[in-house]
């Protein structure tokens, strides 16, 4: 039976903060598109980079993938280096595009969501730390660690997640922060999102933040930028996420005719409606 | 392991009546052995392109490559519960 104890750590866990070591975190995410789905999908690489001050949620291919692409394409979008564009091959193809980035010092963060040439950005200058309720539970994690239970209703969702004092950092997957030690396991109450850390370093190189922050707002080319509030955002992410006509129009490059065929010369139209569940509950928003 | 995906674009000139239409047609090898072809109606830049074949691989060949799977051979059950 655990014990409950309200958790009381806000302005702790911001000095915890400005004085903390940069770390970077590797997590295995899962999740489901449709809640009927047995299995999930999985996202093997995400890492999470942070400084203290600062703090990136994004998938290590798709990092390698856009540094690569910045030296590949001219502002038009044209191959300038052959070099470069052969190499973006070398990584993860299907890795997610999305990213999220978090600054404690101004108490805002970003989403990132980015597919085809559109990248839709959700905005806020209110970062909230999910109210953690601490509980006595404990128990050693696969890696070895002494983890320590803690929930909080966060965005929508119930979040069920373990953190270990061993590695006293504030931090975690995507916008899941202000725990007393970093979470190494993450879930939400519905089963439809995991976030299961795999390995933590404490990197010399600076953390990549910045340059994240940069790839994210290019703004030559025929990339497409939409900056809203998060709420908007949000909303017109999940109608592109489940439309992919819709998706297209924001790329402006609209296709016709489209369909797949496979090894044996079968034909499968394109469907462009899919199921989609956002790790910000649309409940929240209403 | 590098992956290479061809394109494959043609533009018609189309005749119709009096009107001209350009068509430009593509077509995507993706990974997981499917060819995606599609008709746009302006030229896609190198890099829109590679959005696209990233989009589709992501769309289509996610189900069924080895590292981002509906995965159900693993113990999530017990991976979910367990830290």
């Amino acid at each position: 039976m655990t014990k409950p104890a309200l958790c009381i750590i806000a302005l702790v866990a911001m000095q915890v903060c400005a004085e903390a070591q940069a770390i970077r975190a590797a997590y295995k995410f899962y999740y489901k598109k449709d809640v009927t789905e047995k299995g999930y999908y999985v996202e093997p690489d995400m890492m999470l980079d942070y400084d203290g001050k600062t703090a990136a949620f994004y998938s290590d291919a798709t990092y390698h993938r856009d540094s690569l692409k910045s030296l590949a394409f001219d502002n038009n979008g044209n191959i300038q280096d052959q070099d470069a564009y052969n190499q973006i091959f070398n990584y993860r193809q299907n890795a997610t595009q999305d990213i999220t980035l978090i600054d404690f010092g101004h108490r805002s963060f970003e989403i990132g969501y980015h597919d085809l040439t559109v990248h839709i950005i959700g905005k806020s200058d209110n970062l909230e730390m999910p109210q953690w309720e601490l509980h006595d539970t404990t128990t050693t994690s696969a890696l070895g660690y002494e983890v320590k239970m803690a929930t909080a209703d966060f965005m929508g969702r119930k979040w069920i997640v373990w953190y270990t004092e061993e590695i006293p950092v504030p931090a975690g997957p995507w916008l899941l922060w202000g725990t007393p030690g970093l979470i190494v396991h993450a879930k939400d109450s519905e089963d439809i999102f995991t976030f299961k850390m795999l390995n933590v370093d404490m990197p010399d190189t600076p953390i990549r933040y910045n340059n994240l922050k940069k790839y994210f707002y290019r703004t030559e080319g025929r990339w497409k930028y939409y900056t809203y509030d998060l709420k908007k955002a949000e909303k017109i992410h999940n109608k592109s996420k489940r439309d992919y006509d819709y998706l297209f129009e924001l790329a402006d490059a609209k296709t016709s005719n489209a369909y797949f065929v496979d090894k044996d010369g079968n034909v499968e139209a394109f469907e462009t409606k899919n199921p989609h569940i956002p790790l910000i509950a649309e409940d929240y928003w209403q | 392991m590098k992956k290479k995906f061809i394109f494959i674009a043609a533009t018609i000139m189309a005749a119709a009546g009096i009107a001209v239409a350009a068509e430009y047609h593509y077509g995507f090898i993706l990974s997981c052995g499917k060819t995606e072809y599609y008709t746009s109606t302006r030229p896609l830049t190198d890099a829109e392109l590679a959005e696209r074949a990233e989009f589709y691989e992501n769309t289509k060949c996610s189900k069924i490559t080895a590292d981002k799977q509906v995965d159900d051979r693993e113990d999530l059950l017990k991976d979910t519960n367990h830290p």
